[in-house]
């Protein structure tokens, strides 16, 4: 009875662009800065947090983006370790190492693949993608279309983008009606 | 506009910044034992000068993260970035 | 949340606390009116919904199907009201099954002008709208809100500066029109005396409506000594006539607080 209602995004394909929703992602904010938090963290995730800014790090099961100093966001498919929600938050948050907050609904995954892709972005954004587009694995916090958002390169010219749900279906609009000039 | 180099992430466009007004003004221990005038030298009076000033930004739309400035107003040229908690600069002053 | 992430960084660095929003995660549906507690029945069963158990201004925890949400009990429109909160995939869900459950009590969805109308008969006021910056929880005559206890909080030092504790300062009233049919102009100026030039401006209407439950036109105002103002005869004077108008309480409707425990 309880159904899912997905913000209004379709498969577009123009100008060797390809924008797609990613609907079932587990969204997981952390935060946190001391050891315990670290070993905790690498111990459920088996995966080592980039300490680096605009970085990313990735294994089998996990995407890890560097936020800030002391933030990161964990995404993955939602029927891989549907409970590692309730891990983190049991062994970080309840024991107040640091702070674990699903964020799954609060934001949208739109991936956008293809040649053109860092042009569209770059004709709504003051990001300079020079660095980012050269380097797979890159992650950035920036505004596109006066919009914030986080962007993952996750593979060659294949880039993930995060959005606010209330913003989702204007970037959308904004990145169809982009895609005509570039 | 200007860039601005991030302490966090690096040089990144204004635009993704916001200004929080002159830095190192500290919120007093005791507010309650302050005279109204005093209170009023905390809340309300700012230098605003042209030329060298230590200002407060937020990276609002990247790591959300605080830091100072030391910015001369009349050209807009930024000297000087450094970390909440840090010391300003000494050959600015 | 800025502001807090300002305080956060810079004045109490110390403090073990982390702030991530989740405003976009969450979805609301909000059900007021005397039947709002037979609704929340039926979509959850199994909560204690009795004053004793869940009274006005406390949440609880529960799940729709096997889905969490927090229900609040608090209200906005004066009506015995709940809030259910609901991770926001699911909000459109929440909504379909507020109304087919609603539907024998003849449940209807509706706007925002409508809260806006049902929260000015009760005195509710819109931060921004019915107050500036420049406005004290005292000039509201919201006093009660304030803790006496705390030695310190943002703003406290504030409220005792010579200027926020002025008698004369501009304070929260309500106005009814000596015509209840007349509605006056959001915004339009208060003054006292038409005839001395130039007029001494008293102040500004902020919320007006016509109320269909009073039959009559209710406004919300900020006037200079206001608070001592009640039953004082005040003219609000437009380009082609001047409208008279008579200082009441802020509070129009239901003022024991009896619908909302309904
Ligand atoms: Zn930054």
């Amino acid at each position: 009875m309880l159904d899912i209602l997905h913000p209004n995004i379709s498969n577009i394909n123009k100008n060797n662009i390809d924008i797609n929703l990613s609907e079932e992602k587990i969204k997981i904010n952390i935060r946190g800065k001391n050891k315990e938090f670290f070993t905790k963290v690498g111990k459920i995730l088996s995966i080592i947090l980039p300490s680096e800014s605009n970085t990313s790090s990735s294994n089998e099961n996990y995407d890890v983006l560097w936020l800030s100093p002391d933030e990161w966001m964990i995404y993955f498919d939602e029927n891989k370790n549907s409970n590692i929600f309730d891990q983190l938050y049991k062994d970080i948050s309840s024991l107040n190492f640091g702070s674990i907050t699903d964020v799954s609904s609060q934001l949208i995954c739109i991936n956008i693949k293809g040649e053109n892709i860092f042009e569209l972005l770059s004709s709504g954004s003051p990001f300079n993608f020079e660095k980012f587009k050269n380097n797979v694995g890159s992650s950035t916090q920036t505004i596109v279309n006066h919009i914030d958002v986080i962007l993952h390169h996750k593979s060659k010219n294949n880039v993930n983008l995060f959005v606010r749900r209330s913003f989702s279906e204007h970037l959308y609009e904004w990145l169809v009606d982009s895609s005509n000039f570039v | 506009m200007f860039l601005i180099n991030c302490p966090f992430c690096g040089e990144r466009d204004q635009s993704e910044f916001s200004s929080g007004g002159e830095a190192h003004i500290v919120r007093p221990k005791q507010p309650t034992e302050l005279s109204d005038d005093e209170w009023a030298e905390y809340l309300f009076m700012r230098k605003n000068i042209k030329g060298i000033q230590f200002e407060r930004w937020n990276h609002v739309h990247g790591c959300r993260k605080w830091f100072n400035i030391v910015r001369d107003t009349s050209n807009d040229k930024i000297l000087s970035v450094y970390k909440m908690g840090e010391k300003p600069p000494v050959n600015y002053k | 949340m800025s502001k807090l992430e300002d305080y956060l960084q810079t004045e109490w660095p110390e403090l073990d606390v982390y702030l991530t929003s989740v405003t976009d995660h969450y979805s609301t549906a909000s059900i007021c009116g005397p039947n709002s507690k037979k609704i929340l029945n039926k979509l959850f069963p199994n909560l204690d919904l009795s004053d004793e158990n869940f009274p006005h201004m406390s949440f609880k925890e529960d799940k729709l199907e096997n889905i969490n949400c927090r229900i609040m009990r608090i209200s906005f429109t004066g009506e015995l009201s709940y809030e259910i909160n609901i991770e926001s995939k699911y909000g459109h869900s929440l909504w379909k099954m507020c109304i087919e459950a609603g539907k024998e009590f003849n449940l209807t969805p509706y706007g925002t002008e409508t809260m806006h109308l049902l929260r000015a008969e009760k005195g509710f006021i819109i931060v921004g709208q019915d107050t500036d910056g420049t406005m004290t929880p005292s000039d509201l005559q919201m006093d009660w809100i304030v803790s006496k206890k705390k030695y310190d909080f943002i703003g406290k030092r504030s409220l005792y500066r010579s200027d926020t504790i002025r008698e004369d300062r501009k304070q929260l009233v309500g106005l009814l029109t000596d015509d209840p049919k007349e509605i006056l102009e959001e915004g339009a100026q208060i003054v006292s005396d038409v005839k001395s030039k130039p007029i001494d401006m008293l102040g500004h209407v902020t919320s007006s409506y016509f109320s269909p439950n009073l039959n009559k036109s209710i406004a919300l105002a900020v006037v200079r000594s206001g608070k001592t103002m009640k039953g004082q005869k005040l003219i609000i004077p437009m380009e082609n006539k001047n409208i008279n108008v008579t200082v009441s309480d802020t509070i129009f409707l239901d003022k024991e607080n009896k619908r909302l425990n309904a």
